[in-house]
């Protein structure tokens, strides 16, 4: 069976520093997969390796059975593979509205069409649906750098879904939110599952995870040290220990 | 008559503003300095000329001036750019410009000599025209005016209310998100670069049919100038360059007026020191927006 994204042996080297050391798993089709570890466990050069952000080392990935494992970052839009940084990115200088519009799937090949493309109404109508799922909608002309940090967020997402994903990698969406924020957040990401053939969650915070996300994996040192469903994943020792084990000392 | 000067202040503004505004997306989406730049807009005169010489008409010669100077611009980004991913090689990469717009200013100099060369434009189309409230207007300084500024707003429509402009602009603001997005980032700079290049190109031969002369020797001060404006402007915005050019076109017409003669010339540097010294950014430059790119 296909699965919506397959990692085989997944290493990635900074030099000397091995950031994934041999990292294997599937997300089956319709999973919210939850990856957690602590800080450096190697969880946000997961992210990057498969949103093709940096060549991986060895290994292998494949999108929907489809090897992408070599293919350039703008492919990976085309592909069904979308993302949200830790670190918001958006296009700060543009408005609301031109952040979603910027990602649609381009259809026009020849190098001068898409000077002949204008704000379709279309699009936009397809933007501002998209911005009102992520409760935008009234913001849609202003510009993006004022918006505030959890409307950037939002933001950040529906532009990822404006690439019209198969698979949404959400790199610590809840980062410096407050808990009504967090709360909020987490029935958004329920809602877009019906959207999305997977979703692939990155979180440091357990608790945000639990009841979310159907499967964790969780990393720590780059390797995979337990796969499963969440209620049974933390009671590992060793997720335990890696993962609890810090804040008990602390 | 002042008025006069203003009008030549204005038509060498708006010539400024065409080429900083070529530096300045290409500023925009690299954060790369293109010094090849003035030297495409050097060309643009000789490549006019040519196609003039050939027998096209005016509007014909400004199409064929904008495609070979948009390929130039073209090849430009393929020698000197390509390699060069983010703000790697910054200084590399503008260095390599630099030496490809030498090359060009030898290449332009062995099949057309070092001296001037002249257009063979009507003598009518530069001396017929009108007056207006005691300014002489030519024809000739009219449409390079209306020109200009359909050049200008058309510009500014294609930044932002089409879809390449969008991408152009996603690009300028954060280059590693647009290419994540579905945006081809290497598809967006050659698009930029051909832009960039045509306008270039087309004040190029605007120039020399405004002098009567396309000389190989103008890239270097016409360049300095524009990058001058862009600093004067802000760099990477549109407006800037264009308020920039104007002002800076003003100033040196009515320079010329009042007797400055060839201290005419140092208006810009001057403005420039003094525009920097009290708004660093450039007088719509935004440092915060700058900050955050870099």
């Amino acid at each position: 069976m296909k699965m919506a994204l397959s990692l085989t042996n997944v290493c990635k080297r900074f030099g000397g520093v091995t950031a994934l050391d041999g990292v294997s798993f599937d997300v089956a089709h319709g999973e919210l997969l939850g990856l957690v570890g602590p800080n450096g466990a190697g969880k946000s050069v997961l992210v990057n390796v498969v949103s093709g952000f940096y060549p991986l080392t060895t290994g292998s990935i494949l999108v929907d059975g489809r090897d992408v494992t070599y293919a350039p970052p703008h492919h990976f839009g085309r592909l069904g593979i979308a993302r949200t940084f830790q670190n918001i990115r958006l296009f700060k200088r543009m408005s609301v509205l031109e952040n979603v519009l910027v990602a649609f799937p381009r259809h026009v090949r020849s190098p001068f069409g898409s000077i002949l493309r204008w704000n379709r109404r279309a699009e936009i109508d397809h933007a501002l649906a998209l911005l009102s799922q992520m409760r935008l909608v009234e913001k849609a002309d202003q510009s993006a750098g004022s918006l505030a940090y959890g409307e950037a967020r939002r933001l950040e997402i529906a532009r990822a879904l404006a690439t019209e994903p198969k698979l949404l990698l959400l790199d610590e969406p809840a980062a410096g939110m407050n808990d009504r924020e967090t709360d909020e957040l987490r029935a958004d990401i329920s809602d877009l599952r019906s959207m999305l053939d997977a979703i692939v969650l990155i979180e440091h915070n357990v608790e945000f995870l639990r009841g979310l996300s159907d499967r964790l994996v969780v990393l720590d040192y780059g390797r995979m040290i337990a796969d499963g469903v969440p209620d049974i994943v933390l009671k590992i020792p060793a997720v335990v220990e890696a993962y609890l084990g810090a804040a008990e000392d602390a | 008559m002042v008025g006069d000067q203003i009008i030549n202040g204005i038509i060498l503004g708006s010539m400024y503003a065409l080429i900083a505004l070529g530096y300045t997306l290409v500023f925009g989406v690299l954060d790369k300095l293109n010094f090849a730049h003035s030297e495409v807009f050097m060309a643009g005169g000789y490549v006019g000329l040519s196609w003039i010489a050939l027998g096209a008409p005016v509007w014909l010669a400004i199409i064929g001036v904008a495609a070979v100077a948009g390929i130039m611009g073209l090849a430009v980004e393929l020698i000197s750019f390509r390699k060069f991913k983010g703000s790697d090689g910054q200084i590399t990469a503008s260095l390599s410009s630099l030496a490809v717009g030498i090359v060009m200013i030898d290449l332009v100099q062995k099949y057309w000599g070092s001296e001037p060369i002249a257009i063979s434009l009507p003598v009518a189309l530069r001396t017929a025209g009108f007056t207006l409230g005691g300014m002489t207007l030519t024809w000739l300084k009219v449409g390079i005016l209306g020109f200009t500024l359909i050049l200008m707003i058309g510009l500014q429509v294609l930044v932002q209310k089409t879809a390449l402009g969008r991408n152009i602009r996603a690009v300028a603001d954060n280059p590693a998100s647009a290419s994540l997005l579905g945006v081809d980032v290497k598809r967006v700079n050659q698009q930029t670069f051909f832009i960039a290049s045509a306008l270039a190109g087309i004040a190029g031969l605007l120039l020399t049919m405004r002098t009567g002369f396309a000389s190989s020797d103008i890239g270097l001060g016409f360049g300095l100038k524009a990058l001058a404006i862009m600093g004067i402007g802000g760099m990477g915005d549109l407006r800037g360059a264009v308020i920039g050019g104007l002002v800076v076109g003003l100033c040196e017409g009515l320079g010329f007026q009042f007797g400055f003669g060839r201290l005419a010339d140092i208006m810009v540097w001057v403005l420039m020191i003094f525009v920097l010294v009290v708004r660093p950014a450039g007088l719509f430059g935004n440092a915060t927006a700058r900050d955050v790119r870099a």
